[in-house]
């Protein structure tokens, strides 16, 4: 249904920062605003856009998936090594189609096994995703022998190829965050999501599968670890044990960027979305306008502080208006 | 697998010959090996220290810390009460290197270090490391002759600023640009060691500068990111073509080396893992046997390398083999 | 007649259902033999009881009594260790909750199974929201839910309004309308009393009679013993996990309910307040205490050793009066303690000066669940337990003095070292109200004291207050509960949508009129 206040403060928020970071690259760097800039900003987020999308639903359940980087990692590096052929004497791992059906089954048979360890075993899932997390990126390091593995052929299709001007992943991000957006707002199972991160307590009540809901978003966020270390792999060309590493802390930023309460039963895609294109955009901005290498870490700590504390203030105020009418 | 065997076998051979006066007293003795992390380079000073290690005859007993300073420490402490003769450690926390190394020595075992230096060299045996500064210095020296005095747009990718190699293979290099006012370093970013991080730099950078002239990408690891972004641009070019993008490197790694000979990197600085290790090795032994050592610590430049060198500097180029 | 259609679709048939016509000796529902044991301890032992259709089964019993236990197994939430339940004729050794959608069995919770961020036709059509073409067809959703809650139970609930916006009562409508939606057979009220308004509380009875009469089997679990009589065509008392006493409410005064609750004899009003003194001195003094929406211009005084009650409908400001007092809240207005002015009120400070408040919702604002009962007891007195001059806490004197506060205020178990959670609602209030009147305050604030505590508890409440306001300590006792009020307090305030409509002597206390004070706000 219709976003509630306070969501909609929340996007105007986004809104306004995008708006005000990018006013000031603009007006720092020639380039900034050129098309072909807009094009990379929204090549870049990509991944972090898939990541997010999955992420905001995990988030909404009351989870979290900190393992989302090593499923990138390992379900592309188990693609490359299970299909992918290197002729004897090359550096060059060539790489056929199947390298797309094994990356995203492997991705997210991971996020069914984070699913099944939150359900069956009952382990928090911040425990439980720590431990893949780690758990994940050894076999993969295992796999690769932590050796850099330059790939060509199939794989690099989809990072490299256009479709009407922009990258093929921009379309997959696209596509991604509209569906997910109808899913949360438009269907049952979002509604269910959204129910279930409200109370847990009140969904078991209700009968509404808990199970099942959380082996799908965690599955999901594992689909979305395979299309985002495809996207990146397919781009750089080159398999190397660092991939995914960090990718949840950013994707995760985006999200709570996005305002999706850490507490769950509250979210927003387009909120992730926003989160999301203001992370590259900071990125991409500092480095057009030649920032010190030393501002990287702190502008970007600022604006997720200034965001969850604009965030924080607007809540308050929907509390105070709420108050009032009950 | 078949990579790192061929690596081994590769050192194994260079580090035979370095080798040869070691007396073959190491019959008995096992040397601790305490890893930071695995990657690429580490597997290559791994199979470095493998090489050097068979060549003494002495054995080993290795673990992987996984970046992970109190892992380290604990693992430290096994291979300590595993009855070792001599640890060599990667520290990942240069500062709680310190504190592992005095709960070794306290243990009567001798602590050496390799590649990240401890926070005070004073803790340790020995230790030996690269020089990041040197090759930072050797980087900025090589674009400043390719400059020859134009103008001259250079991008600086960094690792990282949390970390020793990190930070001085990027003070060192502006410390040797800083006399060539014609070179200007357009952009500085941070990756964290990351490819993608480097690629999408790079395609930034040359958004704004088009006419970008040099890149300084002080990681191997960082090349296929720049490569692709220069060929997204259509500006991947071969060293002497109009338009060709000067790319300096360091690590001397397979892949570092697999673009020199390619032609698309003009130098790589290749760290010398064979020496470094057999100089570690050589002290773990030495300290054992209770027998002084000359040095506290050494520092071993890089050796730069560019598509000429590659048959004179052959020996010392173990990720050309 | 408006009849329910309880599936919420389709025409609406009146009377009993013709698949069950017939074959009335043959009750609907049969317990026999349940039992239920949590590893060592069997919290229900060999219960057995009928239920037919269209009749109601009021279940009493105090807190621990086993009420939940039984209720949760009829809700599909827990398996019986024992016994077999037969609905219509056949035997189940547990009901899944696959069991509980089949059967039509739906159940009210106390702790209502609501859910806050969404809307009320949401919460009501949960978890099978009505689709069209794969997505939610929130048009049908809203009349779905104006259906069953305007037609079927007569509210006026927006069902497009998110649930956070509603009143416990209009919740617990809500939670209602999402029960029969899909229960078709068999409803279990759980408490639903317990935080409704007296308006609200009638238009509940009203729908509970409407429901009976559309054929509905009715599980009413309570302990107020008026809605037993209201209500229920058969009573159930439970007490330590047995059935203790069952009958037709018209064979059983209250006397004979009441032992059965407790295991002895339960003297109503035997709690009265002892005269206040000639010139006892004013207390606590409130000058025109306002706050921006929730209370206005509210002046009273409290003398030594007065138990002043404050009545009210839900919603007239009586919580957001306690907390204006207390400095929670910001106001404006005067208020004296002991002749002082209280400025620049804050909690600590009313500590200070000898002014505590027990708030209604005690789990939530006052209880540290997860720790030892020995903590929650003395955390306001942390600082005279800390040594002088390092601020070691010194434990064996704490356990000492909580040790004796559990003796005096009656918490059972008798334990100082298990978690305040493991406790019933009941003890924990009577720690809580202890560690507070411990501190031997001027003034002590009481909200809803009793609020879902069982009777024991309560009458060990009435006499904790009883006892010290005759040795001088001055309360204010917020209360919902008409009784309660009338046989505890000196004199009555009675607040209206946040203004004072007047102030009853006890000698001229009439249930009715303060009733009717209250929702009018006019002085009768």
């Amino acid at each position: 249904m219709r976003m509630s206040r306070l969501q909609q403060v929340q996007i105007l928020i986004l809104l306004l920062l995008l708006a005000g970071v990018s006013l000031i690259f603009a007006r720092n760097s020639a380039s900034f605003a050129a098309w072909t800039n807009l094009r990379n900003i929204l090549l870049d987020a990509t991944p972090i856009v898939v990541g997010a999308v999955a992420m905001t639903f995990v988030i909404i359940t009351r989870g979290i998936d900190l393992s989302i980087g090593s499923i990138a990692n390992l379900s592309v590096a188990s693609a490359i090594m299970l299909t992918g052929v290197r002729p004897e004497g090359s550096m060059l791992t060539e790489t056929g189609w199947a390298v797309y059906p094994v990356a995203l089954a492997v991705g997210m048979g991971l996020g069914f096994i984070n699913g099944l360890c939150i359900t069956v075993l009952r382990i928090n899932p911040l425990i439980a995703t720590l431990g893949t997390m780690t758990f994940y990126r050894g076999i993969g390091l295992h796999l690769t022998e932590a050796s850099l593995i330059s790939v060509q052929g199939a794989i690099s299709w989809f990072g490299r190829g256009q479709f009407l001007g922009l990258g093929l992943p921009v379309w997959l991000g696209i596509a991604v965050a509209v569906t997910a957006a109808v899913i949360l707002s438009q269907s049952v199972s979002g509604r269910q999501m959204l129910a279930l991160g409200g109370s847990p307590r009140s969904a078991r009540e209700t009968g509404i599968g808990e199970v099942k809901i959380i082996l799908v978003v965690y599955a999901l966020v594992g689909l979305a670890g395979a299309c985002a270390g495809l996207t990146i792999v397919g781009r750089v060309g080159v398999l190397s044990s660092e991939l995914g590493s960090g990718l949840e802390f950013t994707v995760i930023t985006a999200v709570v960027l996005g305002g999706t309460s850490l507490f769950g039963g509250s979210g927003s895609i387009l909120g992730s979305l926003l989160g999301a294109l203001l992370l590259t955009t900071i990125q991409n901005g500092l480095n057009l306008i030649g920032a010190d290498p030393y501002h990287y870490d702190v502008i970007r700590g600022g604006i997720l502080i200034a965001a969850v504390t604009m965030d924080t203030l607007a809540s308050r105020i929907a509390g105070r208006t709420r108050l009032s009418v009950g | 697998m078949m990579k790192s065997r061929t690596l081994l076998a590769c050192l194994l051979g260079t580090c035979l010959i370095v080798l040869a006066p070691l007396p073959t007293m190491a019959q008995d003795v096992k040397i601790g090996v305490s890893f930071d992390k695995v990657e690429p380079f580490r597997e290559a000073q791994k199979a470095g220290l493998d090489a050097a290690i068979a060549a003494a005859g002495a054995s080993q007993s290795f673990a992987n810390a996984d970046k992970d300073a109190q892992r380290q420490a604990s693992q430290v402490d096994s291979l300590i009460s595993e009855g070792v003769g001599a640890i060599i450690a990667i520290p990942w926390d240069i500062e709680a290197a310190v504190t592992i190394a005095q709960v070794a020595e306290a243990s009567g075992i001798p602590f050496i270090t390799m590649d990240q230096a401890p926070a005070d060299l004073e803790a340790v045996t020995y230790h030996v490391g690269g020089d990041p500064c040197a090759d930072g210095r050797a980087a900025g020296e090589f674009f400043v002759k390719v400059a020859d005095g134009q103008p001259f747009k250079l991008l600086e990718i960094q690792g990282s600023l949390s970390n020793d190699n990190g930070i001085r293979r990027s003070s060192c290099l502006n410390e040797a640009l800083a006399s060539a006012g014609n070179v200007s370093v357009v952009a500085q970013v941070p990756t964290d060691w990351n490819t993608e991080r480097a690629m999408i730099a790079t395609q930034n950078t040359l958004q704004e500068h088009p006419d970008l002239n040099g890149i300084y990408v002080p990681f191997n690891d960082g090349l296929n990111g720049v490569f692709s972004a220069l060929e997204a641009r259509g500006r991947l070019k071969p060293v002497g073509e109009d338009g060709h993008v000067t790319i300096v490197s360091i690590d001397g790694l397979p892949i570092g080396c697999k673009a020199v000979q390619d032609g698309f990197l003009d130098l790589d600085i290749a760290t010398p893992i064979p020496a470094m290790s057999t100089k570690a090795v050589e002290a773990a032994l030495k300290a054992s046997a209770g027998e002084e050592l000359q040095a506290k610590a050494e520092f071993l430049p890089g050796v730069p390398y560019g598509k000429a060198d590659l048959e004179a500097k052959a020996d010392e180029l173990w990720g050309c083999k | 007649m408006t009849i329910l259609d309880p599936a919420g679709f389709g025409p609406v048939r009146t009377g009993l259902p013709v698949t069950d016509g017939g074959m009335s000796e043959a009750p609907f529902l049969k317990l026999s033999g349940i039992s239920k044991s949590f590893s060592t301890i069997r919290v229900l032992r060999d219960i057995s009881l009928t239920l037919n259709r269209g009749e109601v089964l009021a279940l009493l019993g105090e807190n621990g009594a086993g009420k939940s236990t039984l209720k949760n197994i009829l809700s599909g939430l827990m398996a019986p260790s024992g016994g077999t339940i037969t609905v219509k004729g056949r035997a189940y050794e547990a009901l899944s909750l696959r069991d509980i959608g089949d059967l039509g069995f739906g159940t009210i919770h106390q702790e209502l199974s609501l859910f806050d961020n969404l809307t009320v036709a949401e919460n009501i059509y949960m978890p099978d929201l009505l689709r069209k073409h794969g997505l939610v067809d929130w048009t049908a959703l809203a009349e779905g839910a104006a259906r069953l809650l305007h037609d079927e139970l007569g509210t006026k609930i927006d069902p497009k309004a998110p649930l956070s916006s509603l009143s416990l009562g209009e919740r617990q409508m809500v939670e209602a309308a999402k029960a029969i939606r899909r229960a078709r057979n068999l409803l279990i009220f759980d408490e639903p009393t317990t935080c409704l308004s007296l308006p609200e509380r009638e238009r509940l009875f009203a729908v509970v009679r409407k429901l009976k009469a559309a054929g509905y089997a009715i599980i009413y679990i309570t302990h107020f013993l008026e809605e037993v009589y209201a209500l229920a065509d058969s009573v159930v008392i439970m007490r330590d996990g047995v059935i203790a006493d069952a009958g037709r409410p018209a064979d059983m005064d209250r006397d004979r309910i009441a032992r059965a609750m407790v295991g002895r004899a339960i003297v109503e009003g035997e709690t009265a307040p002892t005269p206040i003194e000639q010139g006892a001195p004013t207390v606590l003094k409130l000058q025109d205490l306002s706050d921006t929406e929730l209370v206005r211009g509210v002046s009273l005084d409290l003398r030594r050793g007065e138990i002043v009650g404050i009545a009210g409908l839900m919603g007239a400001g009586r919580s957001e009066l306690a907390e204006v007092i207390c400095g929670l809240r910001d106001g404006t207005g005067c208020v004296e303690l002991d002749g002082t002015p209280f400025e620049r009120r804050s909690p600590q400070a009313a500590i200070a000066r000898g002014l505590v408040l027990v708030s209604e919702d005690r789990r939530l604002d006052q209880a540290f669940l997860s720790r030892p009962v020995r903590e929650n007891m003395s955390a306001p007195m942390l600082g005279d337990l800390a040594a002088r001059l390092l601020g070691w806490l010194d434990l064996s004197r704490e356990q000492r003095i909580v040790g004796q506060l559990i003796q005096d205020y009656g918490v059972q178990p008798a334990r100082s070292d298990i978690s305040m959670i493991n406790l019933s609602g009941g003890n924990q209030q009577k720690a809580i109200i202890g560690r507070w009147l411990t501190r031997n305050p001027k003034v002590a604030i009481l909200d809803e004291p009793t609020k879902g505590v069982d009777i024991g508890a309560r009458q060990a409440v009435h006499r904790l207050v009883t006892d010290f306001a005759a040795k001088g300590m001055g309360f204010i006792l917020i209360s919902s509960d008409i009784p309660e009020l009338l046989s505890l307090s000196h004199r009555i305030a009675v607040l209206h949508k946040g203004q004072l409509a007047g102030i009853v002597e006890r000698a001229d206390f009439d249930a009715g009129r303060i009733l009717s004070m209250a929702s009018t706000g006019e002085r009768a």
